[in-house]
């Protein structure tokens, strides 16, 4: 990125975060297509947040005794015949 | 229950406990605050279970409520002032190694490793800026619905995201094996 034009700069960081007409993300792909730096910083940044997403969008498992707390809490029934399951005790 | 169409509370106990644990968690980075979210968010759904009115998926409606209660616990949020870009973002943005080797990811994809260690980096990103990844990137918010959450700005919360994606990337550096040219 360094030695880019405060303008690509800008450019950038509005792909990154920001909403882009067509023309602005039009030009920031002609840019990315001839430059093997930004492209990589890119494909970094973008893979980092599909990574994240798809290792944290599947449930949660909730931890056993938090569980049952929750259950107390309500004063609902908790699951019958459910103890524990082996690792989702909280840790110590 | 007025509605025989409304679930039962212990249902949607069941069904989403741990989704909601997983969003307070993910919000909150503490276990206890997050199980006080859990148990104060399905308090008002069953307080209010009665008067929902199925405008939204019921999911949706205890997202919802689950989020605000989380966001009330982060007080610091509120006292963020407006941030702009700066030139530090720029130097964020080409500092640190680049991800290139798609292989090497894709090998950690499923890996509690790769779980783990982004739950740190993420751990170490500003609130402010963990925040508002979490609600887009994560939870699918939109900006006008995060910044309505957040009661900031859209350009704020959209300056905002891209501090945290770069951050987050800068902070997994270690993870990114090689440089090189795009394949």
């Amino acid at each position: 990125m360094n030695g880019h034009s405060p303008e690509l700069k800008r450019l950038i960081c509005e792909e990154l975060g920001q909403d882009l007409g067509e023309e602005f993300c039009d030009e920031v792909q002609r840019h990315l297509d001839d430059c093997p730096d930004c492209w990589a910083q890119f494909d970094s940044i973008k893979r980092t947040v599909y990574i994240y997403r798809k290792t944290h969008t599947d449930p949660e498992q909730l931890p056993g005794a938090v569980e049952k707390r929750l259950f107390k809490v309500l004063s609902l029934t908790p699951p019958a015949g459910e103890d524990q399951p082996p690792g989702t005790a909280e840790p110590g | 229950m007025s509605n025989s169409a409304v679930p039962e509370i212990n249902d949607l106990v069941r069904k989403y406990s741990g989704r909601i644990y997983g969003l307070a968690l993910r919000l909150t980075q503490n276990r206890q605050d997050a199980e006080d979210v859990l148990q104060e968010t399905f308090l008002k759904v069953m307080q209010s279970l009665d008067s929902f009115e199925g405008r939204s998926a019921i999911y949706t409606w205890i997202h919802r409520i689950a989020t605000n209660i989380a966001l009330g616990k982060l007080r610091r949020l509120r006292s963020i002032p407006d941030v702009d870009i700066a030139p530090e973002d720029f130097e964020e943005l080409a500092g640190g190694p680049l991800a290139t080797s798609s292989n090497y990811w894709h090998d950690l994809e499923d890996s509690e490793f790769l779980r783990e260690t982004m739950d740190r980096a993420i751990g170490q990103v500003p609130e402010p800026l963990r925040v508002v990844f979490i609600l887009r990137d994560v939870e699918g918010l939109s900006t006008k619905e995060t910044a309505d959450f957040l009661e900031i700005t859209t350009a704020n919360v959209k300056v905002r995201l891209m501090r945290a994606r770069i951050q987050l990337r800068n902070r997994l550096a270690h993870l990114h094996p090689s440089t090189g040219a795009r394949a």
